[in-house]
This record gives structure tokens, sequence and C-alpha cells, in this order.
């Protein structure tokens, strides 16, 4: 080895971080070898997609905002060495708008209630919102590390009321990498949203008719949102290798086995 | 071929994911010396539970490629009937083993609760047992003067050559992603059977399983590192070099987010002079690209986090005060977090800047050398932005900034063009635009207006090569390593106002050279 080597080992201690400087010497054995950092942790990206319209006032943004706030506890937990999740939650009415610039480490996030604006429901607000994110340049950096397909989470009460716009607006999102590659989950909270069209668009937004789900607006719609995120993040995170060619699908599979019987069955069988 | 010139190994160890749920290493790997030449190969046996007899398969794709390798050497192969051969005897290997060990009852039995009726039938039936066989393969021969790579599926081949730099030349899969992979099981495996043959003299070849690749992505840092120490550890001729690699994949393993199979195989020349590893400009940059996007992050944390805490101090409705506790430690932990941050980022922007390849592509010693010479010496402004060329004489520090101001570098099609067309088809503009300056519009690396712009620029400036300035905040978007290549320096700015005020004044001067030496243009 070159004479020179401790002086340049010295002013590359940075660059060999993730070893450390000593164990690249003859001296230190291999076993003092640093493990990976936190930030080498492959991302888990969730993003809530909440109706903040006025119809959702009350109780059903009561039980949002304590699923949310038990869902984040609950999800610290189930961090591990290979994995770290992040959030960001996008509130909708009239506008879309995301709480956080850029989605937050579990455990850089300390939840706060959601509010509820005298607005409307604009679907297309929202798809538009979500797909300006769904880039390299947006949320999805790759200078971060990488990621597990995003899990999307939309929750709403009610039919779109730009019934307009938000066809081209989710026409869009649909044809987004990341969106494509994303696992969605929708709920349709209470009777209003107990309609055909809600079903359809939410069917068409998770591609799954089993992940669109129904809740009434009682303790049902916090355990489905807390189930949802925690059984879903669980599989999302635990995708396997897995062979080119064979009849395997590329995505994680439903947390659900089945259509929601309480949405589909009187939309659609009734 | 005894001459001890080459030294070869071969490592594979158990993941400790596989270990916790009882089940084996699906990796082999291999190691050996023909005639004149030196053969690695690792094979990564599919970890679905549909591929129970992977490991099976990646014993066989080892010896099989050993085999046909050495048949290619003796002259008797053409290369596509080696890799043909190879998928064409892997196979008939498999068969073979299926024909002299059908599937126990307690295969048959797990399979029956993982597949579909369908699939199970067919299992049964035997018409789909090379699945489970399922694995990848990489490998690598050499004489020592060029070498020849072969790979199926993911899995990885890493070149170290005479100069200490790093390179992972193998063409990549148009089927492999973070989750699934091609494998010699698949219908027609040649489809991805790709190869790399270089005839340059190295100083190791490495081919390892995609366990490590996970661990330690290819062409950062970490791998560098990490090939760097087999690579001396095997030349120190130790007794204990086996242990110390175990150890170390075991290390490997027990740290990764996949805790897979780890295997590695390499071949390494005893006799070439050990350099340094030599980082790329490419990955000099993308260190530092990390780093600002990191930075970037904790920044969005701390702004909505004292967001929140402010919204939470006015709130007089409830007591918050739990919350507010609990978000002022994490505002103070990040900003620690940040200021680590910013320390490594200085490190790796003085890199970016002093790397400046005039002429290579990676950063040597004596640059290291110069710069930190010319920081102790000169305590200039210019210092801190880090800019030791000595080649070029520094100007007046009232220039400093004229100098790192010359130009912004944008892809913005929407700027109005100042039309150069003297310079052939190419329509390259010079503009101000939304306090930016851009100098050209893509392809701005064609040459062309390089050459122009360099020619022009140098005189302006009196020094040897033009500087590309970055604006911090937009400094994403821009692919720096292109900047690299063409050889121009690159510097970045905090102090926005400042750079573009000067900047204003190089465009007038810019114009007046263009009217007087290029006329209005076509």
């Amino acid at each position: 080895m070159a004479e020179d080597k401790n002086e340049y080992w010295d002013y590359e201690s940075e660059f060999f971080s993730t070893f450390g400087e000593e164990s690249l010497s003859e001296t230190v054995p291999a076993s003092q070898i640093k493990p990976q950092t936190a930030s080498d942790r492959r991302i888990l990206d969730i993003f809530f997609v909440i109706d903040v319209s006025g119809s959702m006032r009350g109780t059903r943004i009561g039980q949002v905002n304590y699923a949310l706030e038990n869902i984040f506890k609950e999800l610290r937990g189930k961090e591990d060495m290979n994995s770290v999740m992040k959030v960001a939650i996008l509130e909708f009415c009239n506008e879309a708008v995301w709480k956080t610039q850029s989605p937050i480490l579990l455990n850089d996030y300390v939840f706060t209630p959601i509010d509820v604006y005298p607005a409307y429901t604009c679907y297309g607000k929202a798809f538009d919102a979500l797909e300006m994110k769904l880039h390299k340049n947006g949320f999805m950096d790759p200078n971060l590390g990488e990621y597990y397909a995003p899990l999307i989470l939309f929750i709403s009460d009610g039919e779109p009321t730009d019934l307009k716009d938000y066809p081209r607006s989710l026409q869009r999102l649909k044809s987004n990498a990341w969106f494509k590659k994303s696992t969605r989950y929708a709920i349709a909270v209470g009777e209003d949203a107990k309609t055909e069209n809600v079903g359809r668009i939410l069917s068409e937004f998770t591609d799954e008719r089993k992940n669109v789900r129904y809740a009434d607006e009682g303790a049902q719609l916090c355990d489905l949102i807390e189930f949802i995120a925690i059984k879903a993040s669980e599989v999302q995170t635990s995708m396997v290798s897995k062979p080119v060619g064979e009849n395997y699908s590329d995505k994680p599979q439903s947390i659900f086995e089945t259509e929601d019987d309480a949405l589909f069955s009187s939309l659609f069988k009734g | 071929m005894n001459d001890n010139r080459y030294i070869i190994f071969n490592q594979s160890l158990i993941g400790a994911a596989h270990v916790s749920k009882g089940l084996i290493c699906q990796d082999a790997s291999v190691s050996c010396a023909y005639n004149e030449y030196y053969i690695a190969v690792v094979s990564d046996g599919h970890g679905n539970r549909r591929h129970f007899r992977s490991h099976v398969g990646a014993r066989i794709a080892c010896d099989v490629t050993v085999e046909q390798i050495k048949k290619y050497i003796d002259g008797g192969l053409e290369l596509v009937e080696l890799k043909q051969n190879i998928c064409d005897e892997w196979k008939h290997s498999v068969n073979k083993d299926f024909e002299n060990n059908p599937w126990t009852d307690e295969e048959l039995e797990e399979q029956r609760r993982i597949l579909s009726e369908d699939d199970y039938t067919d299992l049964l039936k035997g018409d789909s047992h090379t699945l489970a066989y399922g694995c990848t393969l990489v490998a690598v021969f050499t004489d020592g003067n060029g070498y020849t790579a072969l790979q199926i599926g993911d899995g990885s081949f890493a070149v170290v050559d005479l100069k200490g730099s790093y390179s992972w030349p193998m063409p990549e899969s148009k089927y492999n992603d973070g989750n699934k992979t091609f494998s010699l099981c698949a219908s027609d495996p040649m489809v991805d059977f790709r190869h790399v043959i270089d005839m340059k003299k190295t100083a190791a070849l490495f081919v390892y399983s995609d366990g490590i690749e996970k661990a330690y992505p290819n062409e950062e840092k970490g791998i560098i590192s990490l090939l760097f120490w087999i690579l001396s550890e095997y030349r120190s001729g130790k007794n204990e070099k086996e242990e110390s690699l175990n150890n170390t994949l075991q290390r490997i393993t027990d740290s990764s987010r996949n805790g897979d199979d780890v295997s590695i195989a390499g071949i390494i020349d005893n006799k070439a002079e050990i350099t340094r590893p030599q980082l790329s400009v490419a990955q000099i940059t993308r260190e530092y690209e990390t780093l600002d996007a990191q930075i970037n992050e904790i920044d969005n944390t701390i702004s909505y986090n004292q967001d929140r805490l402010n919204e939470l101090r006015n709130d007089r409705s409830r007591d918050n005060s739990e919350s507010i506790k609990q978000i002022e430690s994490i505002i103070e932990r990040k900003k620690n977090e940040r200021e680590q941050l910013n320390l490594k980022r200085t490190f790796w922007k003085e890199k970016c800047t002093i790397s400046n390849p005039s002429t290579k592509d990676s950063i040597s010693n004596d640059e290291i050398n110069t710069s930190v010479n010319a920081k102790n010496k000169e305590d200039n402004p210019c210092e801190s932005n880090n800019m030791p060329d000595t080649s070029v004489p520094m100007k007046e520090s009232k220039d400093c900034y004229l100098e790192k101001a010359v130009c912004e570098y944008r892809i913005d099609k929407k700027n109005s063009l100042k039309n150069v067309g003297r310079f052939g088809s190419f329509k390259g503009y010079l503009d101000i635009n939304n306090n930016n300056l851009s100098i050209t519009k893509a392809p701005v690396f064609n040459g062309i207006i390089q050459r122009a712009s360099e020619q022009y620029l140098c005189e302006l400036l009196k020094v040897s090569k033009p500087v590309l300035v970055l604006n911090r905040e937009r400094v994403k978007s821009i692919n720096k390593a292109l900047a690299y290549k063409m050889e121009w320096r690159v510097i970045e700015f905090d102090d926005k106002e400042m750079a573009v005020t000067s900047a204003k004044n190089v465009i007038a001067d810019i114009d007046k050279w263009y009217e007087s030496t290029l006329g209005s243009g076509d």
C-alpha cells in the first residue's frame, strides 16, 4: 500500500463513514464494520387523502382524528431496521392542501387534529394535488433512498361536487407511474356516500372494488382506518423476491379477501 | 497458472432472515482456476416458497456454468453457444435431479397450501418442476488480459481497474426491479442472458448476489469500501482472511433490510499495484445531492413542526403542553441532525468544487492536497467557496462573485432565445429570466455552444475553464454530472441576489461580445 494511505483515509474519513475509516486499515477486524445507517432503510410513504368538507363535521372528523392519532402511535412500533415510514396528509374540500411540504418521518410527526371547512367536496382537487407530488421532484425523491410502493388511503363522506372536473384529474392521476405502483384503499363514510357514483369512482381510484370499504360514522370508521393503515403497511413492507414471467402479481395483495357487502350489495345488487 | 498471480475466492452465507425462518442457504458460489484462466460464479436461489428447491438449482447453476466456461476456454464454443449451453444444461441437470428425487410428501404438503388448484395439479404432473429450482446467475472469467462476464437475473458484477476506479459494466436487465428478477427457470432465460467482454487488464473482478447489492447499492461508496476492503484483505495474505470475510458477510446480512443470503466470488490480481478507490464525479455528485435532499427534508420537517408549534401555542382552548413539549424536542433533534448533515455537505461541496476534472473524471490525491494547501495558504472570501485550482489566477475579491455568477444552467425552452445560429444548426441562448441566468437550452452539452461560450467566458474572466454556477434552490433539477463531464467547474452559491447582479453585468458584456464577434446570428 502507498505510504500516504493514512493521510488519504484521514481526509476521506467522512467518505468512508459507512464502514468507519479504521476498519479499512489492515489491522482492524472486519467484524467492526458498521451496519447500515437509519437513512439507508427503505421508505414506506403513507398518504392520507381526507375529505375536510363541511359534511365531515362532528363525529366523522372526530373519528378520523382519533384513528390517525392511534395509527401513528401504533405504526411507530412497526418500524424495523429495514424500513422506515413517512406520512403525509392531504386535506381536500374546495381546495386540496398538503399539511406537510414533504412526507415526514413518523418519529418526527406529532399529530394535530384536522379541522373541517364549510366547503364543497372537490375530488378533482385532491387527485391533482396527489398527482403533483407523486414524482421524483415531489415526494418520491430518489436521493432520499429506495421506496416501497406507496400506500394511499382516501376518505370521503360524499359524492364529488366537481362532477365536470374530477374525471380528467382522475385520468391524469391514473397515468402517474407512482400512482400505478401504489396500493390504494378508500373509505366511503356515512349514508350519503353509499351511492353508485361514489362506489364507482372509488373503485376506479383504487383499481380494486374490494379495496373500497364502507363505514358508518361511529367507531366503525375509526376501526376501519386503523385496520387498513396498519395491516396494509405490513403487507407493503413484506414484499419478497419473485421471478419475472411467472404468475405473480407485481403489487402487494389486498388486505381484504372479498368486496364490502355493506357497500356494494346495496349499490350494485340491490 | 500456479504463479500466485491471481487470488480467487468465493463465499456464500445464509441470510439472517432465512435462519429465523428455518430455511437453508439458497445461494451458491464457486471459484476455480482452469489452464490460464480464473473463474468466479455466484447463483442466488429464489426466496419464494414456490421455489423450494432453489438451493439445488443454484448449486447446479454454478456447476454447469463452470463446466461450460471450461469448454468455451478450450475453444469448443462460441459465446452464444456458451450461454445457450448453460441454460440447456441447467434444465437438463434439474430434470435429472427431479427424476432422482421426486417431490417429497413434505414438499407437496406445503405446496398444496400455497398454490392454486391448477398450479398444484401442474406440480403433481411434473409440468412445472423447473420452477422449484429457480435461481439467478452471475459469472466472470479472465486470463488476466481482459474478462468475460455473464448474467441472468439480479446480482452484480463489479470491476476494479488498475487506477482504482470501480465500475459495474454489465448492461441492466429490462426485467428486474426491486421485487422481481429474471431466472434460469424462465421459459426462455436467453431473453435476459446478458454479457460484457472487455480486453482491459483489471485489478479485481467481483460477482455477488443481490443480498449484498441490497445492503450496499452499486456504484455507491459503501460497496466501493467493501470491495476495496476485500481486495486489501486478500492481498494482505493474512491467514484469517476467509474468516474475516465470513464475519463481514454475517454483519451485512444481519444489518440488511432483507436479511437475504449473501454470496460473493472474486478474482484478484495479486501483482497489480493497489490503488486507493477513486470516486467518479457522478458518484461525488450523487453523494452531494443525497445530502442536499436530506437537509431539505429536515428543513421541511422543522418548518412543519414550527407551524404546528405556533398553532398549539395560540390555541388556548385546550391544554397542549404535552404536544408542545414533544414538538419542541423534535425541532431540537432535527436542528442537530441538520448541523451534522451540513458538516458532511461542506465536505462534499469541497469535493464537488475541487474535482474540476480537467483531465480525468475522478479525484486524485494530488488534487486533494492541492486544495488543502490552497485553503491553508490564503484567507480570501473566495476560498470559502472552494476554488483552489492553482492554475487559475485568483481575481480580486470583488470579482469573485462575478466569476461565480457567470451562468446558471437551466433547461427551460420558454425563455427567449438569443439565436447563435452561427454555430451550425444549434440554437443557443443567453438570457436572464426570473432572476436566473441561463446559458443555453438543451442539448446544452452538445459541445457547440459549450465551446463558443467557453471561449468567450474564459477570455472575459481570464480563467482556463468556465464556471457553472448553480443556484442551490434550483440545484435539484440539474444534472451536475453532465457539467462535470464537460469539465466545467461547478460552484453553488447561497447569495443569490449578489450573484444575479453580477451575472447581469456579465450578460451585458456577453451581448456586446456576441454582436461584435458573431454579428446577428443567422
